[in-house]
């Protein structure tokens, strides 16, 4: 879908400067695809622990703490995302009840954001299912998550 | 410290303090406080929610009142459009209270502003056209890169032949500066708001304008549950007509300076009467097509319109 | 104002607990708006859940991942390693050469690379080698890479300056015009660091071989394809071509058809850099969402406000603000990582910045300076927080792809190049027009 919304992109420009046509309503074709492809990739991202995260206080936690502490921070996320999941659910229905469409192509708005709202829940259950893993596992080889972020 | 007794108003707004709503909401705070001696006053938060999402804040209860732009939520509103069609020879005072009459007359039992109480209806004048380099007539504009908003506005653009490029306000100015748009559609203060006089020395006026922008001052519901039985009637009583007219005012003052701006500063033309002609012929069209999707709601389209029209003359006059 | 405090000592207390920085903004976001609003949950959470579709779906942030996909790309068609070929056919003879051909290969990586980050980690892989390789001391030649990288997030395209536009309402072309010279600078300043490190200590980085001119040819013309890249991109932006998405989309399509004639990505190849984009995109989504719903609750605390309201009252005139401002970086820098520290702040120094008066030469046009003046020095300010230790991300990045060096030997070899990024901010706080010249020629 990335490509696409880069297929998109060049086709517009040379599209406008070359036959000066350019394709109608590629911006909000693109806002649709890059909701739809970042809501897909959280789940990912929170399963692999890939969000920023500050460790510079990781070596003040014995491993037994930082068990108690991942468990819990595990859960609170879980817990957060599945509340706004429901949330956006919310907002969802109020897409539909209305019938929001797009400006240019008139597309429902609502299939979105059901997306995202089922994208968030299932993030929920990833870290939520994080918690129950880092509660189970055996302490030595757990050697808390890091990860970088890439900015 | 405010007094424990006291009510804030809490308006919300998506443009900068700079905009015309400098004028509107402080002026509406006096009349509440005016009306409730004190015991309900208001104040203004800037980017509290994106502008889409400006009807859902106040529906939610997070703002008490803010102002949303009916084109930036298509699919829930149309009966609003009706004001928006080119060929009204009115200013933004004169239109503003007319539609304020329309909804409360027609247009309100279309249910599209459910989950607010709406305190008044208003517009922004006529809608005109701004461009880099100078153009010859109407026929000209054909396959013109210009910058629109939405609403009839985009219906315009489309049935005279232009290619819409869709950017939002803050990116007028270097969609223009940098060539992406030959030129832009939108009213004629934002030659100041948004220094377009710069990058578009050619003003091209067209009498009645291309389209003009609906908007609404909206209310929360549970704002005015919050208040006393006195005060809410009170609050209630700075609504209507007279808020939908100092608004208008508002936004026509703007218009005055934007224009004077350009008059000073830009080349203006004005289209030909063939030109004219041949635009009111093109606004006919979007005129039945809107009037027909206006139906769909349940609304007597035509009689609205007709109240429009006739509302605006006598205003003028 | 008291309230808003209490959250930003909430925010950092949770982050230190190493809940994820996007959780712990939107979670105090949540329950401080809550507070504020008697605690009204529909009004608290409907909004939020708002802020997540509104986010998802604006258009200035579908640049992101062009340009992160284009910095990808790039770095796996091997531009890098040209890059730092070219760049040592001249200077490579010197002594401190190999060095100061890493600061400027670093420069030219930073013009088609989003990131400090990618900057740092790419670089390290080629440039690391090469430095052992002719007896150079580990400590210059990983500062070098370190402080190098740092220059990935200044000199255009840059995801922190997309992302700073978007929160400020500035125009991101003009802010990527604008971190040009500041990045000229950085690179020159760098350089006379190492000049500086070598004079002191001539061991640390021993003269190379010395190139000759047909070789050195031949290194340049490698390079066009990103000297071309670079203009298509930036020149397209700044002659107005074409919108910054459709430049992002024109670099990214570039760098793949420059991997592509290459033969340097596979199917697999491609596949890899696609997931690592949407990964990286999410990552960075899920922190500015959790940063807007904090800026909500610290609008609706009135910190913006009650701040301007302390500036005007006591009166203390610009300088002493930005130096205060300069002050909270630093400390905010040293425990941070780059855009963190960002979104926090900006929301509330930006409203305090467009307020001061600066640039009131240019009459209407002078918040506008000021807020891209303001975006060039968080920048740079945040750079530095990237080499400040504890926790400077690029010393981790490169350590993580060096691995036999300490992170504390990385730290001691940076100290010169982070006071020259000290000089560099006096600089740009003295001489602003640094920042503002080429977007002012721009205008006209
Ligand atoms: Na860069
Ligand atoms: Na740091």
């Amino acid at each position: 879908m990335l490509m696409m919304i880069l297929a998109l992109t060049v086709v517009d420009v040379f599209g406008r400067y070359v036959l000066s046509a350019p394709v109608d309503g590629k911006t909000e074709l693109t806002r649709l695809m890059m909701a739809t492809m970042i809501a897909l990739a959280l789940p990912i991202v929170s399963a692999r622990s890939q969000h920023i995260t500050v460790d510079l206080f990781d070596g003040l936690f014995s491993a037994h703490a930082a068990r108690v502490r991942d468990v819990l921070v595990n859960l609170l996320c879980g817990v957060s995302a599945v509340i706004l999941a429901w949330w956006v659910m919310f907002r969802a229905e109020r897409l539909m009840k209305w019938g929001y469409v797009s400006d240019f192509l008139h597309l429902p708005l609502h299939p979105v954001a059901y997306f995202v709202a089922l994208m968030l829940a299932i993030t929920g259950c990833v870290l939520l299912g994080k918690a129950v893993f880092c509660a189970l596992i055996p302490l030595s080889s757990k050697g808390g998550d890091r990860s970088l972020d890439r900015v | 410290p405010e007094a424990r007794s006291e009510e804030v108003m809490r308006i919300s707004s998506w443009l900068p303090p700079s905009h015309v709503n400098t004028e509107i909401f402080p002026t509406w705070i006096e009349w509440i406080e005016e009306a409730t001696d004190g015991r309900v006053t208001g104040k203004i938060e800037y980017d509290l929610a994106s502008p889409p999402d400006q009807i859902d804040i106040v529906t939610d209860g997070a703002a008490d009142a803010s102002w949303i732009f009916h084109g930036y939520n298509p699919g829930r509103f149309v009966t609003t459009k009706l004001i928006e069609l080119p060929g009204l020879l009115a200013d933004a005072e004169a239109s503003s209270v007319a539609h304020q009459r329309a909804y409360e007359t027609y247009l309100k039992d279309a249910g599209e502003h459910e989950g607010v109480v709406v305190a008044a209806m208003m517009t922004h004048g006529p809608g005109q056209l701004y461009m880099r380099t100078a153009r010859d007539g109407l026929a000209a504009l054909d396959g013109a890169k210009i910058r629109i908003g939405g609403g009839v506005s985009a219906d315009v653009a489309e049935a005279l032949g232009m290619v819409g490029v869709q950017v939002p306000a803050p990116q007028v100015y270097e969609t223009l500066s940098g060539g992406v748009a030959d030129g832009a559609m939108m009213p004629i203060d934002t030659n100041k708001a948004l220094r377009l006089y710069e990058v578009t020395p050619e003003t091209y006026i067209m009498p009645g304008g291309f389209y003009r922008g609906s908007f609404a001052l909206i209310l929360s519901e549970a704002f005015l549950a919050r208040l006393s039985d006195e005060d809410r009637e009170a609050v209630l009583s700075t609504t209507g007509e007279r808020l939908a007219a100092m608004a208008g005012a508002a936004w026509a003052r703007a218009d005055i300076a934007g224009l004077e701006l350009v008059e000073e500063v830009t080349s203006m033309h004005t289209f030909s009467d063939e030109d004219q002609q041949t635009f009111a012929g093109i606004s006919a069209g979007i005129r039945q097509e809107t009037i027909d999707a206006v139906a769909d709601r349940g609304v007597d389209a035509a009689a609205a319109l007709e109240m429009i029209e006739e509302t605006a003359r006598a205003y003028v006059q | 104002m008291a309230i808003s405090l209490l959250g930003f000592a909430a925010v950092i207390s949770l982050a230190f607990l190493r809940v994820p920085i996007a959780f712990a903004m939107g979670l105090v976001g949540v329950i401080g708006f809550a507070w504020l609003n008697d605690w009204n949950w529909t009004a608290t959470l409907s909004p939020a859940a708002g802020t997540v579709l509104d986010s998802l779906q604006t258009e200035m942030l579908s640049v992101i991942p062009l340009f992160v996909l284009m910095g990808l790309l790039v770095s796996r068609a091997g531009l890098a390693g040209e890059l730092y070929q070219a760049s040592n056919a001249f200077l490579g003879h010197r002594r401190g050469g190999l060095a100061m051909a890493t600061i400027i290969a670093c420069g030219g990586f930073s013009a088609i690379s989003g990131s400090s980050l990618a900057t740092a980690a790419t670089m390290s892989k080629v440039a690391m080698p090469e430095m052992r390789k002719y007896g150079y001391d580990d400590q210059l030649a990983t500062a070098s890479i370190a402080a190098g990288g740092t220059l990935g997030i200044l000199i255009p395209p840059s995801v922190i300056l997309i992302i700073y536009g978007v929160m400020t309402e500035q125009s991101i072309d003009k802010l990527f015009l604008a971190g040009i010279l500041p990045g000229l600078v950085g690179i020159a300043l760098y350089l006379a660091a190492v000049r500086f490190i070598v004079w002191r200590r001539p061991d640390f980085g021993p003269a190379g071989m010395s190139t000759g001119w047909r070789e050195r040819s031949t290194a340049v013309r490698n390079v066009w394809p990103i000297v071309l890249l670079f203009i298509a991109v930036l020149g397209g932006i700044y002659w107005g071509i074409y919108t910054t998405t459709e430049a992002a989309g024109i670099g990214a399509a570039g760098a793949l058809l420059i991997a592509l004639v290459r033969r340097k990505l596979g199917r697999m190849a491609l596949l890899q850099a696609l997931v690592e984009t949407l990964q990286t995109t999410a990552s960075l989504f899920a922190v500015l969402i959790g940063a807007v719903i904090f800026q909500r609750f610290v609008v609706r605390a009135g910190l913006p406000e009650a701040l301007l309201g302390i500036v005007t009252a006591f009166d203390v005139g610009p300088m002493a603000v930005i130096v205060l401002i300069l002050l909270v970086y630093f400390l905010l820098g040293c425990v941070f990582e780059s855009l963190s520290m960002m979104l926090l702040t900006v929301p509330v120094f930006a409203p305090v910045i467009a307020g001061l008066g600066l640039f009131s030469e240019y009459g209407p046009m002078s918040e506008e300076l000021a807020l891209i003046w303001f975006g060039i020095f968080v920048v740079i300010a945040t750079e530095i927080s990237l080499i400040t230790p504890p926790v400077g991300l690029n010393v981790y990045v490169l350590k993580g792809v060096v691995g036999d060096v300490t992170t504390g030997t990385i730290f001691k070899g940076i100290t010169p190049f982070w006071l020259v990024d000290i000089v560099r901010l006096i600089l740009l706080i003295l001489v602003p027009y640094l920042a503002i010249a080429i977007p002012l020629t721009m205008q006209n």
